[in-house]
């Protein structure tokens, strides 16, 4: 009788541990928060996939700049880029064309069509080999300067534009169109389904100086009318509404209080 | 508001393929330059009338049929472009008309 306890107890605990293992998600670092793996054809190519880091490039340009003028996807791997586009000066090739500069310095270039060995270098910088530890330390010297967060990669990106710390790009002299000035709706308030916890304050204005109207409306944000569209917390982990851009690039949505941020009353 | 409609249409479609047949000077492609002109107006969406929107979709539409013809990199650029702007002016009037009917 004792044996067959002692064999349910291991079963039970072996199981669960084989569970937890298989489901559970794995916490991303705060240097790899935000790190998407681009591999439509590399590896056919001979290539390690892509490793493309945002904190990178959205520490400088606006997150509408890349999905809107430049026509990125906002799926890993819905773009279907390929060596020859870069190499024609679209998507990376807009910038990595060894000839555009920022803060003085040239942009290093993406694609070739054929490489020497030397220049082998400069393709493993972002058809990443193995994780660079340079890049790694430059993101933690980045991260002394940013204004903390506790989720994510540990910055609060909103924070830093706000305040001016970051000095976001989102205009590209030759790729971009002359725009006007942006009409913002005001914040509202989007009613929690769940006593005592806040209401939702939504405000427009801070999600549209880095995406703009078209990066959320109609792809991601269909509903015409405000409240029409019911969202629940399990879509928003699943990846959408929501959950399309936070918990992938923007801060996670297990940090409830930067959304549920209207103050309960009486 | 009929005849602001019927304006925008006689001259929106005409006036983008006056446009396909003058090069400007900058070296981008008469295409290029009805393409900007066409989807500048996502960020003042909000403000464009109901006859405006129609126009701008109707000139998403001819420059669809322009786009499709160009190389493959140019076409997966501009198609995706397009397609943004399109779908933010087709939002925009199906909300206008609908504050209308509500009114």
């Amino acid at each position: 009788m004792k044996r067959l306890i002692l064999v349910c107890l291991i079963l039970l605990v072996g199981s669960g541990v084989l569970w937890g293992a298989g489901t559970k998600k794995r916490k991303p670092l705060p240097h790899d928060f935000g790190s998407v793996t681009i591999n439509n054809h590399s590896q056919q190519a001979g290539m390690p996939p892509v490793v493309f880091d945002h904190w990178v490039h959205r520490k400088n340009y606006t997150c509408r700049l890349c999905h809107v003028d430049i026509g990125f996807g906002m799926t890993a791997n819905s773009t279907q880029i390929r060596a020859v586009d870069n190499g024609k000066g679209y998507f990376c090739g807009v910038c990595h064309n060894g000839s555009t500069t920022f803060n003085k310095a040239k942009i290093f270039e993406s694609c070739a069509t054929s490489y020497t060995r030397e220049e082998y270098k400069r393709c493993v910088k972002c058809h990443a080999l193995e994780k660079d530890p340079a890049k790694e330390e430059a993101f933690y010297r980045f991260l002394d300067k940013m204004p903390r967060e506790t989720f994510g990669n540990g910055i609060n990106w909103e924070k830093a534009e706000e305040t001016g710390l970051l000095k976001l790009v989102d205009n590209l002299e030759g790729v971009s169109f002359k725009k006007s000035s942006m009409k913002v709706q005001g914040d509202f308030a989007l009613k929690s389904k769940v006593d005592g916890m806040p209401d939702i304050i939504f405000s427009h204005a801070k999600h549209t100086v880095w995406n703009g109207c078209e990066v959320c409306h109609p792809d991601i944000f269909v509903g015409i009318k405000k409240g029409a569209s019911k969202y629940s917390m399990i879509e928003l982990f699943d990846g959408k509404y929501c959950g399309v851009c936070h918990d992938k690039v923007a801060f996670p949505q297990t940090d409830c209080k930067r959304c549920h941020a209207k103050p309960v009353t009486g | 508001m009929g005849c602001a409609m019927r304006k925008a249409k006689r001259w929106g479609v005409p006036a983008l393929l006056l446009l396909l047949l003058c090069r400007p000077a900058g070296g981008e492609e008469p295409w290029q330059v009805a393409f900007d002109q066409a989807c500048s107006k996502s960020g003042e969406s909000m403000t464009l009338s109901v006859d405006e929107l129609r126009s701008l979709l109707d000139q998403c539409s001819a420059l669809e049929k322009i786009i499709e013809k160009q190389e493959p990199s140019v076409r997966k650029v501009y198609l995706k472009r397009l397609q943004l702007c399109r779908n933010l002016y087709a939002y925009m009037l199906e909300y206008r008309i609908a504050a209308q009917q509500a009114r």
